[in-house]
């Protein structure tokens, strides 16, 4: 990758980017005259820049856009969302091929076909407006009719392998029939085919059928080859310039050929899955006598699984069964026409959005296109935030060298010298460190400017009416959180607007304002990040959560009634705990909330929700703007690994006997002109002695509050710098603990907390 | 030899397969007709060696080794079998 496609990458991200924010924009507010030009703006700089780099298919649908949005500027046609949809659906997929590029530096192979069909989604979007281009259908060319038979055939037996390339002008097809005795002279006649320029079609067939194997003669040349190309008859004539005799070639104008039946195709096995589904949700609906119940929702069952299948939703599948798995055993079909409601919403959504297949599922078009730059490698970035680190490590040496030179004679004044130096080169490696922190923050915008088209999609998904508004997105935080951040919002978004927010019929029958309020909010409370979710929805109820937890065995029933309402609410979090009663496309199966803790506990953070019936519900997130990186020395003691954090430790001593006396019950040494008293760190945490009593006894010397205490252990084993991550559940109350961290080999590590452990 | 007759019965092309192959080829399909011929490791086939196997049309166990025949001819060659399964 050079770096003119270094470039284009990252501004196409950008372009694209914006381009996105200001449809989805025009599509709320409509467009200024401002707000299209800087659309167009967009994606002719896009177009442009793709040229550059060479990605014509890339250009074919940009420039299709293009006429759109001049249409638009010229006032031709009105921005519709009818409108807006394809036009972000060709900027997710320019998105999607820059990622490609920036990968393999090429597009993926049906590339071809997608653009063809997104530049026709758009160019009929013109040809229905009232001033149409006319005149782009290409004439002078000759027509189908007038073909030969051999190549009509070949096209027909074919078609459904044919892949056709936009921006080509030019088919042109062969036959070739090579002489019988072609191989006695060398001739290897697929040799020859195998050299035909973009190939998009070939068969091969004998040319006479033989009666019995024993007529089968491997001598002699009996194969008809046809194929057609993307290329011109006289680049076809010059592979065969040997051959002329034996071979013919005719042009094939495009328009003889299909269009790719790619997506015509699943879109029209998806209409059909869904009239079918559609008629189940109608043989449901008419009822019948109670006995025939789990029979009808069987073959209900059966065929719309069927429907889906054939019309490549096998995804869809599982909700299906299982909602009427649920209907036969609870003799109710309500549950099992909202998953079949919900279906048929999605497949829906699909045909009419030319999607791929998963996409109702997937967070394809939702994820933020990923490797935003910061326009720094971020390795290099890194490697300063490590360096400025080691130096600040590397100056605390100096107070060792200060207390060196203090024993020397006349030492002091050297001693004092070197102090000073060591708090101003302290002073200044501590400011570089902090710098070097600071190139990795970037605010939180960068998470939040994704939300917008998400919720567009996802309300229109679910049919709810929802107005986004963000505050605080200048708030900065570590580019590792705030990457970590966006799936724990995503999914709160997903929840807040499927589960949350009410249908508009519900809401105006609540009186509540149409549209729902959907907020984010970030903001710095000191060194922390509080990111919040807040919607206007139904809220959660206490009691549902309650009988909730009871039936899923979460808790004990005696145990669940003695919790407040706040605790009560705790319980969303656990896993395997959801209030929605059907399953949705959106989200939702009853994992989700453990999830979202589970991300930001790991990070250091802390996930509340509060939440009011009727009134809508807050999730606060709260961070660490950065991530801290605890330093700690591993010792091992009473047969266990612990972690002390290296800031309360001053050093480690290997005493002889004759060093060690006994002060009133305590065993204590001397350790610079001071009496430091020794314990056994077994004994401080109950763990079991160490047996083997040795001459030498190891001791860590931590100091905590200006106490020194000489901490008595096995074996010390590594130095490292680690991510702390607090005690929960049952250990949440445990003392003497900071918390646990994952050692290399994925065994947990407890971090002392040596405040609350020291006598 | 680039065509031999495996230890489970079935016919295999190794490595490229030039015109002098079609003879033994055919040989070996016409003296075990249900043979299953296993092109998973062939080379660029001639075309004679192709045309045997157009006109007897044996089970072929692929995909066939050489990608040009793979993309352009396999998928019209008839049911592919599974490598391994022997039906002499």
């Amino acid at each position: 990758m050079n770096a003119l496609h270094d470039q284009f990458v990252a501004e196409a991200r950008e372009l694209i980017q914006q381009a996105t924010d200001d449809l989805v924009a025009a599509e709320r507010e409509g467009f200024s005259d401002e707000r299209i030009d800087r659309v167009f703006r967009a994606f002719h700089t896009l177009k442009g820049s793709a040229g550059v780099v060479d990605l014509p298919l890339m250009g074919l649908v940009l420039h299709a856009a293009e006429d759109v949005l001049a249409a638009i500027q010229a006032g031709r046609i009105g921005a519709t969302s009818t409108l807006i949809d394809p036009l972000l659906a060709s900027l997710d997929q320019v998105a999607s091929w820059v990622d490609d590029f920036d990968a393999d530096q090429v597009l993926p192979p049906e590339a071809g076909a997608t653009a063809r069909t997104l530049a026709e989604r758009l160019q009929a979007i013109l040809d229905g407006a009232p001033s149409a281009r006319a005149g782009r259908v290409p004439t002078g060319q000759p027509s189908a009719d007038a073909l030969p038979a051999w190549t009509r055939g070949l096209i027909e037996a074919q078609v459904a392998r044919l892949r056709l390339e936009p921006l080509v002008m030019h088919y042109s097809a062969f036959s070739y029939r090579p002489r019988a005795g072609c191989f006695f002279d060398g001739d290897d006649p697929l040799a020859l085919v195998r050299r035909v320029p973009n190939l998009i079609a070939f068969g091969a067939e004998l040319a006479q059928t033989p009666q019995t194997l024993s007529e089968v003669d491997p001598y002699e040349c009996n194969l008809r080859l046809d194929g057609i190309a993307a290329a011109t008859q006289a680049e076809l004539a010059a592979v065969f310039r040997l051959v002329p005799d034996q071979v013919s070639i005719v042009e094939v104008p495009p328009g003889a050929l299909p269009m790719p039946p790619v997506a015509s195709r699943s879109d029209a096995a998806t209409a059909l899955a869904r009239s079918i589904i559609q008629e189940q949700l109608e043989v449901l609906r008419v009822g019948g006598e109670a006995g025939s119940f789990g029979g009808r929702v069987g073959s209900v069952i059966r065929v719309a699984v069927g429907a889906l299948r054939y019309g490549g939703r096998e995804d869809l599948i599982d909700a299906v069964e299982q909602a009427g798995r649920a209907a036969v055993a609870q003799a109710d079909a309500t549950m099992l026409h909202e998953v079949i409601d919900a279906t048929l919403r999605s497949l829906a959504t699909s045909a009419q959005g030319a999607a791929s297949p998963d996409d109702a599922r997937s967070d394809r078009p939702l994820s933020r296109s990923h490797g935003r730059s910061l326009r720094v490698d971020e390795a290099r970035v890194d490697a300063l935030v490590d360096l400025a680190g080691e130096l600040l490590v590397a100056t605390h040496g100096v107070a060792h060298l200060a207390r060196r030179a203090e024993a020397e004679v006349e030492g002091h004044v050297l001693a004092n010298a070197l102090r000073e130096r060591k708090e101003a080169l302290e002073r200044i490696a501590g400011s570089i460190h902090e710098a070097a922190l600071q190139l990795r923050m970037v605010p939180v915008a960068q998470v939040f400017r994704s939300f917008p088209r998400a919720v567009r999609d996802l309300a229109q998904q679910l049919g709810k009416d929802v107005k986004l508004a963000s505050f605080g997105e200048t708030t900065e935080a570590d580019k590792t959180i705030a990457d970590l951040l966006f799936e724990p919002m995503m999914h709160l978004i997903r929840n807040a607007l499927d589960h949350g927010i009410e249908t508009p019929d519900e809401r105006r029958a609540a009186a509540k304002p149409l549209p729902a309020r959907l907020t984010l909010r970030a903001a710095r409370a000191g060194d922390r990040l509080i990111v919040e979710v807040a919607d206007d929805g139904r809220g959660i109820d206490p009691q549902i959560v309650r009988r909730k937890a009871g039936e899923k065995g979460l808790m004990a029933g005696d145990e669940l009634a003695a919790l407040s309402d706040e605790q009560i609410m705790d319980l969303v979090f656990a896993a395997g705990f959801s209030t929605a009663t059907d399953v949705s496309a959106v989200s939702g199966r009853g994992v989700g909330m453990d999830v979202v803790r589970e991300t930001i506990e790991r990070i250091g953070g802390r996930v509340a929700l509060k939440s009011e019936v009727g009134v809508g519900t807050t999730v606060t997130l709260d961070f660490p703007t950065n991530i801290a990186l605890l330093r700690i020395m591993v010792v091992e003691t009473g047969g266990q690994l612990l972690g002390i954090p290296m800031d309360a430790v001053l050093e480690t001593v290997r005493l002889t006997p004759d060093r060690i006396s006994r002060f009133k019950n305590n065993d204590g040494f001397v350790l610079h002109d001071r009496v430091v008293p020794i314990c056994a760190l077994a004994q401080l945490l109950s763990l079991p002695a160490s047996k083997a009593s040795r001459l030498e006894r190891l001791v860590v010397v931590a100091e905590i509050g200006g106490r020194r205490t000489a901490l008595e252990v096995d074996a010390i084993r590594e130095r490292l710098e680690v991510v702390l991550k607090p005690l929960q559940g049952l250990l949440s109350k445990a003392r003497g603990y900071a918390g646990t961290t994952l050692l290399g080999d994925g065994t947990v590590l407890l971090v002392l907390d040596l405040k609350e452990i020291l006598p | 030899m680039s065509v031999r007759r495996g230890e489970d019965g079935a016919i295999v092309l190794e490595g490229p397969c030039p015109v002098e192959d079609a003879e033994p080829l055919l040989q070996l399909l016409q003296a075990a007709p249900v043979a299953i011929c296993d092109w998973t490791r062939c080379g660029e086939l001639h075309t004679a060696v192709v045309q045997v196997l157009l006109a007897v049309r044996p089970a072929l166990a692929g995909p066939c080794g050489d990608p040009w025949i793979a993309r352009w001819l396999e998928p019209g060659m008839g049911a592919a079998a599974q490598p391994g399964a022997t039906q002499v």
